[in-house]
């Protein structure tokens, strides 16, 4: 990675036990400006709980996770969204926010209660919108989409607050094979704009396509880290999934081990 | 979001009026007219509009906070802790309406929310069915210490009763007073945080990464509604239902965003108890029954149809 860019996010030594079981042990990193880092490895292995460490939402037990150079408890919660914006895993919509207002909620946030949104949030917010492939949804209320699609109205919305870096949990869980590629390539995009993206990822071939970056981990401990060729490898793969793994022409081939 | 609801806050003030007039002027008339109207059934109108409109108020914020579309302040416990503060105060003999008097009753209902909140959250979260369970039980506990003291002090029986069924009598000027202005300072403290508890209401990790502080939040959040349930309980003792079928109906017409539902809801709340009220006087006139029996006579197969509509969350 190319170190002349700033570091974002760093991580040293981070450790966090869930009632006695450590959960993520002693994980350092570094995310530079530009960067797009897949992070990887099989269920349990400490993913979400790592973003949740990196983006301050747990405290870690051991270690520290610095924002711009400074420690992240230093940040108030409006100082840290303002850099940082993050879309956790799909969970139940209750409510039925049009998709614009979804959008427009982390601009509008310190806005007076009273204020309507101006006309450049809205413009704003309908970019962040069509970028994400929703142009023409903006009335729909929430309740009325697919999971696939209310993701990615969640993903225009950490967009519309223009963060230095995006923190994702499995973006692409839900999404067909079309829209997966859509948001894989238009969050390429936004790193060669220099947003530094983080984003925990299933599909090791899309991390080998699309991340400047990969980390695997394997029961909270760091497998391998560095570019995605070097860090997805036979021996990793095999070690951290217990799979055997060949590497194809342009693809992974994964097969159970007999 | 930029639809015209002109027509339908139209019809909200329609709404508003019509009640407000039938709550004037229904019910047995004796003596002079206009006395009656003036100096009775203007203010127990006006004492029926603001435990409404706290109500429907409570009920908004609380379904946002909470996310559980079926929180509502006489579910969850908080107006059953409220009316135990209150018969507590009635029992050392402090009146109502009166500083005493308003102090237990929020602190009652800062409790028992409290409590109820606690006891239904695990690993972070809160589940709906949890929540509803651990009102009921607070609700309970603290109906059967208002029971409890009806029994064991004979004297305040009559006025502790009050609070157990939700009845509104003929308010005085300082207890209008009294809870206007403890309506007032909850929805002023809860407007202002109108657009954190809408992201908030899409979940504590959104609202978290979104840049709210959610502990914070919730512990105004929580303030706001012990005031407004406290506004209620002090107006027209422990009506149910109304705050949970306010919010339903009112994000149905003008969508969940919370700068504006916190209002409507308070508008149909006070409208909706402004009417049963009326009606609590004249259905078996000249007997009253409280507007507490006709609120659950109505709400009560509402929250069932909620359930019903939800059954797989809960079973």
């Amino acid at each position: 990675m190319n170190s002349s860019r700033p570091v974002l996010l760093s991580a040293e030594s981070l450790s966090f036990s869930y009632n006695g079981h450590k959960a993520i042990d002693g994980v350092s990193l570094e995310l530079r400006a530009g960067d797009f880092l897949g992070i990887t490895g099989p269920n349990g292995s400490g993913k979400s709980t790592l973003l949740k460490l990196l983006t301050g939402l747990l405290k870690p037990q051991e270690g520290t996770a610095q924002l711009c150079g400074r420690p992240l408890p230093g940040f108030s919660a409006q100082e840290r969204a303002a850099l940082m914006g993050a879309l956790p895993p799909e969970q139940e919509t209750l409510y039925g926010f049009s998709v614009l207002e979804t959008a427009l909620m982390g601009r509008m946030l310190a806005a007076p209660w009273w204020k309507d949104a101006d006309a450049a949030s809205i413009a704003e917010a309908e970019n962040a919108l069509r970028a994400v492939g929703l142009g023409g949804l903006e009335h729909r209320p929430l309740t009325s989409l697919s999971s696939g699609e209310r993701q990615r109205a969640f993903l225009a919305q950490a967009l519309c607050v223009k963060p230095k870096i995006l923190v994702l949990d499995e973006p692409t869980s839900h999404l067909d094979l079309k829209h997966s590629l859509e948001i894989m390539r238009l969050l390429r995009g936004l790193t060669d704009g220099g947003l530094a993206v983080a984003a925990v990822l299933h599909d090791l071939n899309a991390v080998a396509e699309h991340c400047s970056g990969a980390i695997l981990l394997a029961d909270g401990r760091l497998l391998s880290a560095g570019a995605p060729q070097e860090a997805l490898n036979s021996a990793s793969i095999e070690s951290a999934y217990g799979v055997s793994a060949h590497k194809g022409e342009s693809a992974w081939r994964f097969s159970l081990k007999s | 979001m930029a639809k015209n609801n002109n027509s339908r806050y139209a019809l909200l003030g329609l709404a508003l009026l019509g009640a407000c007039a039938a709550g004037i002027l229904s019910g047995p008339v004796s003596g002079a007219g206009a006395d009656i109207l003036l100096r009775l059934r203007l203010p127990r109108t006006l004492l029926a509009a603001i435990a409404g409109a706290g109500l429907g108020a409570c009920g908004a914020a609380m379904q946002s906070v909470l996310r559980n579309p079926l929180a509502d302040p006489y579910i969850i416990g908080t107006s059953a802790g409220a009316g135990l503060g209150a018969v507590l105060a009635l029992g050392l003999g402090l009146p109502n309406p009166g500083a005493g008097f308003y102090a237990f009753s929020f602190a009652g209902a800062f409790c028992a929310t409290g409590f109820a909140y606690f006891m239904a959250r695990s690993g972070g979260k809160t589940s709906a069915s949890a929540l509803v369970l651990a009102g009921v039980m607070v609700s309970s506990f603290c109906g059967a210490l208002i029971l409890f003291f009806v029994i064991a002090r004979q004297r305040e029986s009559f006025s502790a009763l009050i609070f157990l069924m939700g009845s509104i009598n003929e308010g005085s000027p300082s207890q209008l007073i009294c809870s206007g202005v403890l309506l007032a300072a909850g929805l002023a403290l809860l407007a202002p945080q109108s657009r954190r508890l809408d992201a908030l209401s899409l979940g504590e990790e959104k609202a978290f990464y979104l840049g709210v502080d959610t502990e914070k939040l919730k512990l105004r959040i929580l303030l706001g509604t012990s005031i407004l349930a406290c506004a209620a309980v002090g107006a027209a003792g422990t009506v149910g239902f109304i705050g949970l079928a306010a919010p339903h109906l009112m994000r149905a017409a003008f969508g969940p965003a919370n700068r504006r539902l916190l209002f409507v809801s308070a508008a149909f709340g006070a409208a909706a108890l402004m009417a049963l009220d009326a009606a609590a006087r004249t259905v078996l006139a000249p007997a009253e029954i409280p507007a507490g029996v006709l609120s659950a006579l109505c709400g009560a197969p509402f929250f069932l149809y909620l359930l019903k509509r939800r059954k797989h969350e809960f079973f």
